[in-house]
């Protein structure tokens, strides 16, 4: 009888001592981990996951521990729907940072229906719609444009008259489509003739028909798109083609990392990587390296250049969810409170590892800056400075 | 055992389980799915070319509507188990009805339970493991009203 009252007291007790979860913040990733593109997907969650604990170990963010739920989707965006459908009633829950353009632009109205915020990876329709989809980096339209500027430098810097003729190579995709969202006008804009663009299959094994027909359209310049080593395989088959001998290849920031450069290196060698973010030894360089190996990850030249990245984006988390905690309390930390935030970050530093903040109430740029790499000798070397990106989302969607 | 897959057209289509807060009329859902019996062997490509189509009525409009499997017993790579799977989603019309398919990345990594490597970004046929014959239950969930219907499929392994 004693033990029975006993038990009857002391497990109300128990539960209530049960540590709570205490003050939280959570950022749902929907990764891809399994499946076609966990190469980009599981470095950025890792750095995500590896700052994120930083910031935790050190009391959080004014007491507030900053949680992120990874789901795996495989690239899905079905499976990413449903996880978002699963996890969108966490009361906790500010932010979701869906990792493919189909499943941002199938998961926008629905974040916003929440009042929530999401990232975008860089797609140009969310800077022109101002909602509530904040840019990771520059819009890819914009990064394309930076290279026209580039290769147009270049074409005269050699002696050459006029502009040169531009092709551009990239997935059938929403992401593919996006680059020349602006891409075009924006060629227009400087003269440059620029080829009817060459959308490949994400599955194709053979890309010299398209490379083919850049060759034959007079190409002298040919920007790959394509997540690695999609981008990758298409310039070096180029180079099988011997392409690479008369036409200048530059991949996106989604292609050739460190790691690819190395073992294709003869095949790689002089091509460009047009990035909003550090590349090779120069993001090993950053705090990004110290936290890799603080972390446990491995040998520092393991690091791949998106777990920077990552890093820089939980950077926005952080700063976002303290300026929110400044505004209005733990009590009113939610979607709309770290919406505001957001749009106040303008001009903050992340480490260098990417240009300022551009986020305000106009912009949802991550940045405005690219850098410009070069494969030499198997490693990834800077050309150029951080350079302005040009604006050309509005020359496709308007002001 | 020739693994070759016969998918049944759904003709049941459950009563939907409503939640508190619905405010639709209770929403229809329905599979409907070309039966293809196929050469046994041939199962694939075929899988991917017979279309699977979803549709419904009486959801809220413009609302998405998540569709989800409900794995059981069954494993599926990349699924905790218990948890459900996204397979298909649509976004509702003005009058609440919706029409969705499912993708072909859905099917493989659903039905055929294989692997897309990076390196080629396409299916690996040495990695196929069929979704094992029965019944799933398929849920279907409105992301704004918190509607829910259900239908199932089947799955049958035709004689050798």
């Amino acid at each position: 009888m004693i033990f029975a009252l006993l038990l009857f007291v002391a497990v109300p007790l128990m539960a209530a001592c049960t540590p709570a979860e205490g003050n939280v913040a959570r950022l749902l990733r929907l990764g891809d981990y399994t499946g076609p593109i966990a190469v980009l997907s599981i470095p950025a969650d890792q750095g995500v996951e590896d700052y994120f604990r930083y910031v935790n170990d050190r009391g959080g963010v004014d007491g507030v521990r900053l949680i992120v739920v990874s789901i795996d989707t495989r690239y899905d965006v079905a499976r990413g729907v449903s996880a978002f459908v699963a996890h969108q009633d966490d009361p906790m829950l500010l932010m979701v940072d869906p990792v493919s353009t189909p499943m941002t632009e199938a998961l926008a109205p629905l974040i916003a229906a929440r009042g929530l915020i999401n990232y975008g990876t860089c797609d140009g329709k969310f800077q022109a719609e101002l909602g509530r989809t904040f840019l990771w980096g520059v819009p890819y339209q914009d990064g394309f444009a930076a290279f026209i500027d580039w290769a147009v430098e270049d074409w005269q810097a050699k002696g050459n008259p006029g502009t040169p003729t531009i092709g551009y190579m990239n997935w059938d995709s929403a992401y593919g489509y996006e680059y020349m969202k602006g891409g075009q006008e924006y060629a227009a804009l400087r003269g440059v003739t620029l080829l009817d663009p060459e959308y490949y299959p994400t599955t194709e094994l053979d890309h010299s028909p398209y490379l083919m027909r850049l060759r034959d359209g007079g190409a002298n310049y040919i920007f790959v798109g394509g997540v690695e080593p999609a981008g990758t395989n298409v310039i070096r088959k180029a180079y099988e083609m011997g392409l690479t001998d008369d036409i200048v290849f530059s991949a996106d920031w989604w292609g050739i990392s460190k790691a690819g450069a190395s073992a294709h290196a003869d095949e790689l060698e002089g091509a460009l990587i047009v990035s909003f973010f550090l590349r090779g030894a120069e993001a090993e360089q950053t705090f990004a390296g110290d936290l890799w190996v603080e972390s446990g990850r491995g040998a520092l030249e393991d690091m791949n250049e998106i777990y920077a990245m990552g890093v820089a984006l939980s950077k926005n988390f952080e700063e976002g969810v303290r300026l929110a905690l400044q505004e209005v309390g733990y009590e009113g930390l939610d979607g709309e409170a770290l919406y505001d935030a957001f749009q106040q970050l303008t001009g903050m530093e992340r480490f260098g590892i990417v240009g300022p903040v551009a986020y305000d109430e106009d912009d949802r740029r991550g940045s405005t800056v690219v850098k410009f790499y070069q494969v030499q000798n198997g490693e990834i070397v800077p050309i150029t400075d951080w350079r302005e990106a040009p604006d050309s989302v509005s020359l496709y969607y308007g002001d | 055992l020739a693994l070759v897959l016969l998918a049944l057209p759904l003709a049941a289509c459950t009563p939907a389980a409503l939640v508190a807060s619905l405010e639709v009329d209770p929403p229809t859902f329905e599979l409907d799915m070309t039966m293809v019996e196929v050469a046994p062997g041939v199962y694939y490509p075929m899988l991917l070319i017979v279309p699977i189509t979803f549709t419904g009525s009486g959801w809220a409009p413009g609302e998405t509507v998540a569709i989800d499997l409900v794995p059981g017993e069954v494993e599926f790579p990349a699924v905790e188990p218990g948890e459900n799977v996204g397979i298909a989603f649509a976004v509702a019309d003005e009058d609440g009805n919706i029409e969705t398919t499912m993708e072909s990345i859905t099917k493989i990594y659903i039905l055929m339970r294989a692997d897309i490597p990076g390196e080629t970004m396409a299916l690996d046929p040495a990695t196929i493991d069929l979704i094992p014959a029965g019944v799933y239950t398929i849920q279907a969930t409105g992301a704004t009203s918190g509607a829910v219907g259900t239908t199932t499929i089947e799955f049958v392994m035709p004689a050798e």
